[in-house]
């Protein structure tokens, strides 16, 4: 028996589907965290989480307004290895809550991580679909171009006069060496997009440099004071990263007297709210 | 001039045969920046530190330290956060022990300490160390007011193995050095000394920039090189002083590379034969008219027993064109393998590429709002 459709059922029906878009188009944005190079300890989720903290995440997602995936892959892998745990999470993150206007906030290495995948959208099937899916980046002092402080690391590493079995035995961890300033002007010249004279990113790049130190003379802070001051960073820096380097791709949104330490957070400086505004 | 046309027309015909099989070709506008250099040198590294590393006996360490400008300047000792530090004449230096997260995620140890040796009169300055825990003693010295710098170099930053590696090395000062000897190492290689007398690769002696260089390693595909450098000698007033400085070279193993001579151009675009090999590659070309980028395209290709002809087109943006900086790009090791220029023929005159005043791409007005906030808080 065929059942007639009635005009009232029909407008409900238009109703529910109408209702049903608007919900779908309001689900469809989202954000994303990515970390910086650390230890193996990052490739857990806790951890990754805890490297933001909640106050952080929470402002960040304008009060969890907007459903969010907080990245974790082995902070010692090189950028395009930490790309691959990382694109497989925004890939199911986007392909599970149909994101289509996608955030991405990065801190320090993990600016360079999405940077792989922009530069690289044939490197991985699973690219194409972060990249279009996404509204822009937010890279918060990325080390574009490098760090002083990675190079005076791998000045100190293992002992002066028997490097060399340290460099033979590679206990040192990728993810620095890819920090150092000529492996970086290596990676920039050839591989990665964005930086002068390269070919433009698919999205736009927003950065955040820091410039200060003693932020609350934390041990933290003297770590970084101490840092900055040894490596010789040009100009105004985090402790880590000099902001030549944290504004060597896109386009500056603004500075922070937060320290590498703290802008990552939103305690000392509130980097989070900031973050939040793109979500008002 | 019949072949000439043959040789174009089959050109023509393989950039739009392959260009439409593959499908893979990515090519687009460069903002006029400088055209890239092949062989071009890697960053130029400054240092005002030097590292000093002593055995410690019982719990305690003698070092001299040859401080030249004690403003600001600060030691860091590595790993210890108990040791103590007293001055040749017994004034003890404050220690500031602190964890630093961001040394431990570069494998360096968290936990360390720092004294600051601002009060420190300048000259050679003897420190006793105790309650060292370690059996070896590291520590950095900068002097961050210092006139004297050492700067290092690498040229090129991307070497192929077996090609040589020259370093440079200057040392700048507020008067003439007395006398400075500089040694660099790459990791895994030996220690050479550099030279300011125009030999082994020194392009002018006695102006200040020392040379050396050494043959790229085999590595196992593609492989950054450190090379640490020291510097010691003495001042124009006849103090001692050590610097010391890292820099890079990233070498490629080459597996594959152009035949130069058969890479051929038509108006349309490049074909590029890519000798055989198991690897994936990406052929990246970059066009310019002198010293200015217009352009680039690039493909990828997968390994092939025979040789491979990649056909990349000429983009619209291309045609003011004199030259194309073509690279082969390993995507298994990250490798530069091969890079050559070539010459073009321009079918359009250069536009006006006098670049306007940098105007500041407006933010969106969510991020407007970010920073005025930042603005009151910072």
């Amino acid at each position: 028996m065929k059942r007639r459709i009635t005009r009232p059922a029909i407008m409900l029906g238009t109703f529910l589907i109408l209702i049903g878009m608007t919900l779908s188009a309001g689900a469809a944005t989202g954000a994303a965290f990515v970390h910086g190079k650390g230890d193996g300890s990052l490739a857990n989720a806790t951890t990754a989480y805890n490297y933001w903290g909640t106050d952080m995440l929470r402002a960040s997602t304008n009060n969890w307004a907007v459903p969010y995936v907080v990245c974790h892959y082995d902070g010692r892998d090189y950028m395009w290895v930490a790309a691959d745990a990382v694109a497989g999470q925004l890939y199911t993150f986007i392909t599970q809550n149909n994101i289509t206007d996608l955030v991405i906030n990065t801190h320090s290495f993990g600016g360079v991580v999405i940077r792989w995948i922009f530069s690289n959208p044939d490197w991985d099937s699973r690219y194409p679909t972060i990249i279009n899916a996404t509204r822009w980046v937010n890279t918060i002092a990325g080390p574009h171009k490098g760090s002083e402080a990675a190079d005076l690391a791998g000045t100190l590493s293992g002992s002066w006069l028997t490097s060399w079995l340290v460099g033979l035995l590679n206990q040192d961890y990728d993810s620095t060496f890819n920090c150092q300033t000529s492996w970086m002007a290596y990676y920039n010249e050839n591989w990665l997009k964005g930086t002068s004279g390269r070919p433009a990113l698919p999205k736009s790049f927003y950065t955040i440099s820091g410039w200060g130190l003693w932020n609350d003379f934390c041990s933290e802070c003297i770590g970084l004071a101490t840092l900055s001051g040894v490596a010789g960073l040009p100009g105004e820096d985090d402790g880590m990263v000099a902001e030549y380097s944290a504004e060597a791709v896109g386009s500056l949104w603004f500075r922070t007297k937060a320290n590498h330490h703290y802008n990552r957070r939103n305690s000392y400086r509130t980097i989070g709210n900031s973050l939040g505004t793109d979500f008002q | 001039m019949k072949k000439q046309i043959l040789s174009i027309v089959v050109c023509v015909l393989t950039v739009v045969l392959f260009s439409s099989l593959t499908g893979a070709v990515e090519s687009g506008p460069l903002a006029p920046m400088p055209f890239p250099v092949a062989g071009k040198a890697g960053p130029t590294a400054q240092s005002r530190f030097f590292v000093l590393e002593s055995a410690v006996f019982n719990g305690t360490a003698t070092v001299t330290l040859p401080i030249d400008t004690p403003a600001n300047a600060v030691a860091l000792i590595l790993g210890e956060s108990k040791v103590r530090a007293l001055t040749g004449d017994q004034m003890a230096l404050e220690p500031m022990v602190f964890e630093e997260q961001e040394m431990k995620r570069m494998n360096l140890p968290a936990g360390n300490t720092r004294f600051d040796l601002g009060d420190l009169p300048a000259g050679s300055r003897v420190l006793f160390l105790n309650n060292i825990n370690g059996k070896r003693l590291k520590m950095v010295v900068s002097q961050p007011d210092t006139p004297l710098t050492l700067a290092v170099q690498v040229t090129p930053l991307a070497a192929r193995s077996g090609q040589r590696v020259t370093v440079t090395a200057r040392m700048s000062d507020e008067a003439a050095l007395q006398y400075a000897e500089i040694t660099a190492a790459p990791v895994g290689g030996s220690l050479f000394k550099l030279n300011d007398q125009g030999l082994d690769g020194d392009l002018l002696a006695g102006d200040g920039i020392y040379s050396g260089g050494f043959k790229a390693p085999a590595v196992d595909g593609f492989n950054g090189i450190n090379i640490r450098f020291s510097a010691e000698g003495e001042r124009h007033d006849g103090s001692r002083f050590l610097r010391n400085a890292i820099s890079s070279v990233m070498v490629s193993q080459v597996r594959s590379g152009f035949v130069k001579e058969n890479i051929a151009v038509s108006p349309v675009g490049l074909t590029v034969p890519v000798k055989a090999s198991s690897d994936r590659y990406r052929v990246e070309v970059i066009f310019g008219n002198g010293e200015t980028s217009l352009a680039f395209a690039r493909e990828n290709i997968e390994p092939s027993d025979a040789t491979r002809l990649v056909s990349l087109p000429l983009p619209q943006s291309a045609a003011a064109a004199d030259r194309a900086l073509i690279r082969l790009l390993n995507r298994d090791t990250m490798g530069l393998e091969d890079e050559t220029l070539i010459k073009l023929t321009p079918t359009q005159a250069l536009p006006d590429l006098k670049t306007p005043a940098p105007t500041a791409v407006p933010l969106p007005p969510s991020k407007e709002r970010a920073v005025q906030l930042m603005k009151e808080k910072e």
